[in-house]
């Protein structure tokens, strides 16, 4: 067996540290979820329950059972709105360049810098104008109309990558800029569909903010508002929160560790 | 299968000029090669003719009908022009089939099933590509793309062929090949055909006639064989034929009554009196004087009118040779098919087949002859 230099082994011994340091967290999560209230109280947060129990978990999930499927309303249609338009203007902002159509695209872009910290009041005064204040469809809309930028980023992005002769060779064989989009664009957009995607669930999921200033009462929240009360009015109840927030972690956990490569295409645009 | 005429079209992209004042008459079934160097204005000549660009001015007539022309706000768009069109790159769909590719054109004009499955298939045999039908174009070879492209433009019967430099992608071998048979095709459908290219030897075998063009003008337009013995100007002698013809600076004297080129460091060509009729006309001083390889003649001795030159590399080309010579202050090419009694660093004389000769105002750069 061939011995590893000296350099390689104090290497190893660095990553294991920061990776332990990393999931450290995540290994306090589980063990405080499998623990009785007593036993929060009587041990250190990292250390294994005695008698663990699975009373926290079922007591959150039965809390979350209804914002969960709000958050999953909320992912849905969000995903399926912003991602059509976002591929619609991609497609118009890549092959049917207009004159200013670069201003608009950045403009478009501009919107994602835009910190959500100073479009909490207006959003407010404009979802009860609208009467949504308060309900669920004021997120719906909130969604569906913020995720369209970044959706449309990333499918101008790889439309660009479409050469244009197959725009051109699609025209003179007669058709129109729609049937253009339908048989030629959608087809090759499964790629940038996927990555859309999964993006707009990572956001749409564990976004707080919004579902904070614009719902109220149970029915309304999403999942991680709801996962916030969860923390009890009088006495911190530690495991059914970290209960809670495994409950909460466990969709995008699935994605990441299926799909993850399609987000890091996106995050690199190609 | 109609005319093609072009009226004084010009296109500027911002501040420069892609095409200006180009006239262009292509008669019905024939075959045109826009020819000229990269850059020089014919892709957009072609994508002005299928519509894909509008133009600044000008006119476009299919035959009696105007399809283009800004003046009456005429542009007739793309879809609607009955052209067909091969890409450089093919554009073939990845997602569809190869049937897909070619039955495209007829699904949008929604044909019956029947019939696409028909005409498909005729042109398919046609191609050779019918045992490809249900393939995936990224299992194809590039010259089976290149038929596949080809099969989707000539599916619907179109008025006329365009092609972007359809050969550039083929291997040079798959290239002479595709070339015969593209012409064959073409001579067999009677489609008008306007290809572009900017390799000369694929414009001199392909085309019925060729059109030259430099900077965005049409320099020359004629069959093959004219533009070769009768290049117009100096572009054209330059641009047709490989090696290029030869180019020497001098001037024109006239001396006892005779016309001289004196090409400097005591090299001079007297032309005889025929020729000397014939360059009269304009007597601009300053020229250049234009010789094809293959009309040099290397003799070993002195001769009347021969031009003293030194043997700088041999280069052995196929069947012949290319005898790389320098004279006086400019180098010259000349082709012979044996070169036994030749050696690099020989001194040799040069006489030229003076029926072939070329000269060029250097100005103006018109032939003169």
């Amino acid at each position: 067996m061939r011995i590893p230099r000296p350099s390689r082994i104090i290497l190893y011994i660095l990553l294991m540290f920061f990776a332990i340091l990393a999931l450290l967290p995540l290994w306090s999560c589980v063990v405080t979820a499998l623990k009785t209230s007593k036993e929060v109280i009587l041990s250190t947060p990292i250390t294994p329950p005695l008698h663990p129990t699975l009373v926290p978990l079922m007591k959150a999930l039965d809390y979350l059972k209804k914002p969960l499927v709000n958050s999953l309303v909320l992912v849905g249609s969000g995903v399926m709105v912003s991602s059509f338009f976002g591929s619609l203007l991609g497609y118009f902002f890549s092959k049917r360049k207009f004159r200013g159509s670069i201003v608009l695209f950045i403009l478009i872009i501009l919107c994602l810098y835009i910190p959500a910290q100073v479009q909490l009041i207006p959003m407010v005064r404009v979802a009860s104008i609208l009467g949504l204040h308060g309900n669920l469809g004021s997120l719906v809309l909130l969604y569906m109309l913020f995720g369209i930028p970044m959706c449309t980023f990333i499918f101008k992005t790889i439309y660009d990558e479409i050469p244009d002769s197959f725009i051109n060779a699609a025209k003179i064989d007669g058709a129109g800029t729609w049937l253009i989009y339908q048989r030629i664009i959608l087809p090759l957009s499964v790629i940038p569909f996927i990555v859309a995607s999964l993006l707009q669930i990572t956001i749409i999921w564990n976004d707080f903010i919004w579902g904070l200033v614009l719902t109220a009462g149970k029915a309304n929240l999403p999942v991680t508002v709801a996962m916030a009360n969860l923390k009890g009015s009088f006495v911190a109840e530690w495991n059914l929160q970290m209960a809670g927030a495994l409950w909460v972690a466990l969709p995008p956990l699935i994605i990441f560790v299926f799909l993850g490569k399609y987000i890091i295409r996106g995050y690199s645009g190609t | 299968m109609t005319d093609l005429i072009i009226k004084n079209l010009s296109k500027k992209y911002r501040e420069t000029i892609a095409v200006e004042n180009l006239d262009l008459k292509v008669k019905d079934k024939e075959f045109v090669v826009l020819v000229g160097p990269s850059g020089c204005g014919k892709t957009t000549v072609l994508n002005s003719i299928a519509g894909l660009i509008e133009i600044d001015k000008g006119e476009i007539w299919f035959g009696d009908e105007l399809v283009t022309s800004p003046k009456d706000d005429i542009f007739k768009i793309p879809q609607k022009r009955e052209v067909a069109m091969v890409f450089q790159d093919y554009a073939i769909y990845p997602h569809m089939s190869v049937f897909g590719n070619i039955a495209f054109p007829l699904e949008i004009r929604k044909i019956g099933k029947f019939e696409i499955e028909e005409r498909v298939k005729k042109i398919a045999q046609l191609l050779k590509i019918d045992h490809l039908l249900d393939r995936r174009p990224k299992e194809l070879s590039g010259g089976q793309r290149q038929r596949i492209a080809l099969g989707r433009a000539m599916v619907r019967g179109p008025k006329l062929f365009l092609m972007d430099e359809p050969l550039a992608n083929l291997d040079a071998k798959l290239r002479v090949h595709a070339r015969v048979e593209l012409k064959k095709l073409q001579q067999e459908l009677g489609v008008t055909t306007i290809f572009v290219t900017h390799d000369q030897v694929e414009a001199m075998t392909i085309g019925d006639k060729i059109a030259v063009m430099n900077n965005g003008h049409l320099e020359q337009m004629g069959m093959p064989i004219e533009l070769y013995h009768n290049p117009r100007n100096k572009f054209v002698a330059g641009f047709i034929g490989s090696p290029p013809m030869n180019m020497l600076d001098g001037s024109l004297v006239e001396k006892n009554g005779n016309i001289e080129i004196d090409l400097g460091i005591s090299s001079i060509f007297r032309l005889s009196k025929k020729m000397k009729e014939l360059v009269k006309r304009t007597t601009p001083l300053e020229i250049s004087l234009g010789v094809r390889p293959e009309n040099i003649t290397i003799i070993e001795k002195n001769q009347p009118n021969s031009l003293k030159a030194k043997i700088v590399y041999i280069e052995l080309v196929g069947k012949e040779f290319n005898v790389h010579l320098k004279v006086g202050g400019g180098s010259l090419i000349a082709i012979r098919s044996f070169v036994e009694d030749l050696k690099v660093g020989d001194e040799v004389w040069l006489s030229f087949d003076e029926e072939k000769i070329h000269i060029f105002d250097r100005e103006s750069s018109k032939a003169l002859l």
